[in-house]
């Protein structure tokens, strides 16, 4: 192993998912070398570290008032070759006569190395390893097409050459560019199989709960209740720092994503984990209710009349936040909450999802 | 389930939609989905202030309806006639974030906007025995009518608007005085020479404990003099209205939210009284039988016997009284404590001219008080400074001679306001021709809040200051790999190097 890789990962991959700018994956590095990154984690250049932590303390001030987060753990850096790996994998380059596949190979042996990356041991180390990560699905690719009098090429990810530009008008050029969102990748110049690659993203983000539950409302993979994310959620400090990053999101996605996972667990009958799941929709529903333009609460409850996932969503947080309502609010507000989830919480919609012989969660 | 309907297009799928001239998508009937009542008045508010409800108010009705979510609504329904009309439905509607739907029976579909300036049509209808079904492009619900609101009821439940500058209003007004007061009421009008109609009327009990109706005497004047603004409208048992509406009176003072005006919904046969502070109003029917103010006049009948034999004693013993009528003449006398000025209406033109030269200082201890006779100006330090219409001396402070004149015969002050009767909120200014004009003191305001008109000024956007760390969007480049990617990598090892997390995940375990 030497010293350069963690540096390379921490340049090319980690400082610009913090701060925005060019990933690069280059060369795989294997499930040993993720392994053992971290040992090399003193080779990142100082200034790029610092500049970082300022981005990360930025990402999390928005969440909760934080000066200092800690440096990345043996876990962190793991999980930084996971993706490096990963998003390697998904490369238009990655293709060999020998050996065949290597994209799945790839892929196997960053699963393993991914197996061995504990969960976050607190609340601390979750939001730590969240300022890494939370930019991930801003991620996307520009692809160009140039046409040209003689025919066209397609370049994924790189710009095409000046001299493919040359002479526009007497070559009759004309580009056009696509933006690649990050679940589209495999599908334009990828080697992979779509499955098997957005199950490892989701079991990446099961190593960094509040990143999982803070960008609930992305397209693939849909968001699914872990343990690491019910652990998360069970705690009254982690619950706050969940509630705060879905109030930056639509209420009605998130209501829908959380609703959708929530009936999951319900169906599975994991009534411990529903009653974790019900105290974040109780939470994220009351400061809605007391904050919500009229006119923006009346569309996410006519839009709870279409949409099953949003309903259960809506009406599992109203029978939850009725009583809640009187104890964490001020009498105004209370009053305010009320007026709007009562109604919901005693429809009859409503009240049919208790199940018979229970009472309102 | 809604799309955009194109220009030309003719078919539409959605139940009694067509398109009008303008081919513009419209059914029999417009509607308004609110989510409160206090919209619903906001909505009537914007209408009523340039449109007429007259045209759709045979067409109007006004339903509480529920969705399958319990949540409550109110509907606005009435008959869309044209485009135009649901134009400005539309844009009012807009205004209080209400929604606007055009329809015939259940199914009504979203009104024209910028984004469809044709209007919508319903591709998917939707399954239901609701009597209402909305199609807008965030939503589609259905909903139940609960019940039906009555306009007439609205508009008389609604508390009135405090509004002082009605106060100082000029004709026709209503004055209600309870049954004490009416005779004395009767009497002060008749003295005092005022024209009206006076009538009686009784309203039912209040509550069963009241022994019989109410009753209180209405009288209708229809130029009220302005010194009995003050009397009328603070004595308790005393209320005075002005026109809203024919057949609705408001109390002076206040506002009705509505312009009642554009809501032909009262008879104009009846009388609505409608009072202030949230008070119940008070309605009649009918406008009771009115009678001359005159005829009212306190009488007294000559002794059919003995008066001459009377008035011969009196005369005999009652010496002839001194009385002399007041007199304002012109004095040679050095002008003392000029403290107002009175510009007649020829004369405004030239102060708004000469307000520019104004100090600060002047303008700051000015008061204004503007009547139908001109502006009155009144600063107590001096008003020389203010070189505009007829100066007044303040030989009291309710009473003001014209500068150059004095009050013949030449008595106290004191004892000239007390002969004048000037009540103690009012200033009299005696003109140079005899004349006595009375100018409420309450009417008095700062020259500086009424000197400068209103200037409209351009809004500007900043430029966001931008942000210390500012964070670029990221973006993924494929960079070449070679030709053998996976060369030099291994799996991991059986027996990883010794790392923290990974003894505390074992711990977990």
């Amino acid at each position: 192993m030497s010293a350069p890789v963690a540096a390379r990962v921490y340049r090319d991959i980690v400082s610009p998912l913090v701060l925005g700018g060019v990933v690069r994956p280059g060369r795989p590095l294997g499930g040993d070398a993720i392994a053992r990154l971290f040992l090399q984690a003193d080779a990142v250049d100082a200034d790029l570290r610092s500049r970082t932590d300022l981005g990360r303390v930025q990402v999390a001030r928005s969440l909760v008032p934080i000066d200092l987060l800690p440096e990345a753990s043996a876990g962190d850096w793991s999980l930084f070759g996971c993706v490096h790996d990963w998003l390697a994998a998904a490369s238009p380059e990655l293709t060999t006569l020998y050996p065949r596949r290597p994209a799945e190979r790839l892929l196997e042996m960053m699963a393993a190395a991914l197996a061995l990356v504990a969960p976050p041991k607190d609340v601390l180390a979750a939001l730590s390893r969240h300022t890494y990560l939370s930019r991930l699905f801003e991620l996307h690719r520009k692809d160009v097409r140039v046409s040209f009098w003689a025919g066209s090429r397609v370049f994924l990810g790189t710009k095409p050459p000046e001299r493919l530009l040359a002479w526009p008008s007497v070559r009759r050029v004309t580009s056009e560019t696509f933006e690649r969102e990050l679940a589209a990748l495999p599908e334009h110049g990828g080697h992979v199989d779509k499955e098997r690659w957005l199950e490892l993203l989701e079991q990446m983000l099961r190593s960094s709960p509040l990143t999982d539950l803070a960008t609930l409302t992305r397209g693939a993979p849909e968001f699914k209740w872990s343990r690491e994310s019910l652990g998360l959620a069970s705690t009254e400090f982690g619950r706050r720092l969940v509630v705060r990053s879905l109030r930056a999101q639509r209420t009605d996605a998130v209501l829908r994503a959380v609703g959708r996972a929530t009936r999951l667990l319900l169906l599975g009958e994991a009534f411990r984990a529903v009653a974790i799941a019900v105290d974040v929709l109780q939470d994220l529903l009351l400061a809605y209710a007391v904050d919500a333009s009229p006119h923006d609460w009346q569309v996410l409850v006519a839009d709870a009349g279409r949409s099953k996932d949003l309903f259960f969503g809506l009406a599992l947080g109203s029978l939850a936040a009725e009583e809640a309502a009187s104890k964490g609010l001020s009498s105004h507000d209370a009053e305010v909450a009320l007026a709007r989830l009562l109604p919901i919480a005693r429809s009859e919609e409503a009240r049919a999802l208790i199940p018979a012989g229970a009472t309102a969660p | 389930m809604l799309e955009r309907i194109a220009l030309h297009q003719t078919r539409l799928r959605a139940p009694g939609l067509g398109v009008d001239a303008r081919g513009v998508a419209l059914g029999t009937k417009g509607l308004v989905l609110l989510p409160t009542v206090d919209r619903l008045v906001a909505l009537l508010a914007i209408y009523t202030r340039e449109q007429s409800l007259e045209a759709i108010l045979p067409s109007v009705a006004l339903r509480v309806v529920r969705s399958k979510l319990g949540t409550r609504e109110i509907v606005l329904e009435m008959a869309a006639e044209s485009s135009d009309r649901m134009d400005r439905v539309a844009e009012a509607a807009r205004l209080v974030q209400g929604f606007a739907f055009t329809g015939t029976s259940r199914h009504f579909v979203q009104y024209r906007d910028a984004a469809a300036p044709f209007g919508y049509d319903a591709h998917e209808l939707m399954a239901s025995n609701m009597p209402l079904v909305l199609y807008h492009d965030r939503f589609t619900q259905e909903y139940e009518v609960e019940r039906d609101l009555d306009l007439k009821a609205l508009l008389m439940r609604l508390h009135l608007e405090r509004d002082p500058p009605s106060l100082a209003q000029p004709g026709l007004r209503i004055v209600v005085a309870e049954h004490g007061l009416s005779a004395a009421l009767i009497h002060y009008l008749v003295r005092s020479r005022v024209e009206g109609e006076v009538a009686a009327c009784e309203w039912p009990p209040a509550s069963a404990f009241d022994d019989g109706p109410t009753r209180r005497i209405v009288v209708r004047v229809p130029d009220l003099p302005p010194r009995m603004l003050p009397l009328l409208g603070h004595t308790p048992g005393l209320s005075t209205f002005l026109p809203a509406a024919p057949g609705v009176f408001v109390e002076a003072g206040f506002r009705h939210p509505v312009e009642l005006r554009a809501c032909p919904v009262f008879d104009a046969g009846g009388l609505v009284l409608m009072r202030g502070r949230g008070e119940e109003p008070w309605a009649l029917p009918r406008v009771p039988v009115m009678g001359d103010l005159r005829a009212f006049a306190r009488i007294t009948l000559r002794d059919a016997n003995d008066g001459a034999l009377a008035q011969m004693a009196e005369r005999s013993t009652t010496p002839d009284v001194v009385r002399v009528p007041l007199r304002v003449l012109p004095s040679l006398a050095p002008w003392r404590r000029v403290t107002v000025t009175w510009v007649a209406p020829a004369d405004m033109a030239l102060l708004r001219r000469v307000a520019y030269a104004l100090p600060r200082s002047v303008v700051a201890a000015t008061r204004i008080a503007h009547t139908n006779k001109g502006a009155f100006l009144h600063t107590e330090g001096g008003v020389e400074n203010i070189p505009v219409g007829t100066f007044f001396s303040e030989l009291h402070p309710n009473l003001f001679v014209a500068a150059g004149f004095d009050v013949v015969p030449q008595v106290a002050p004191e004892v000239l306001v007390r002969a004048m009767g000037v009540p103690p909120g009012t200033r009299v200014l005696l003109t140079g021709d005899g004349n006595a004009l009375g100018v409420p003191i309450e009417a008095f305001g700062p020259l500086e809040d009424t000197l400068l008109d209103g200037a409209g000024f351009e809004p500007l956007t900043a430029n966001a200051v931008a942000r210390t760390l500012e964070l670029s969007a990221i973006e993924l480049a494929i960079d070449p790999i070679g030709a053998l990617p996976l060369r030099g990598t291994k799996p991991v090892a059986s027996a990883p190097p010794a790392l923290p997390e990974r003894a505390g995940a074992a711990e977990d375990e």
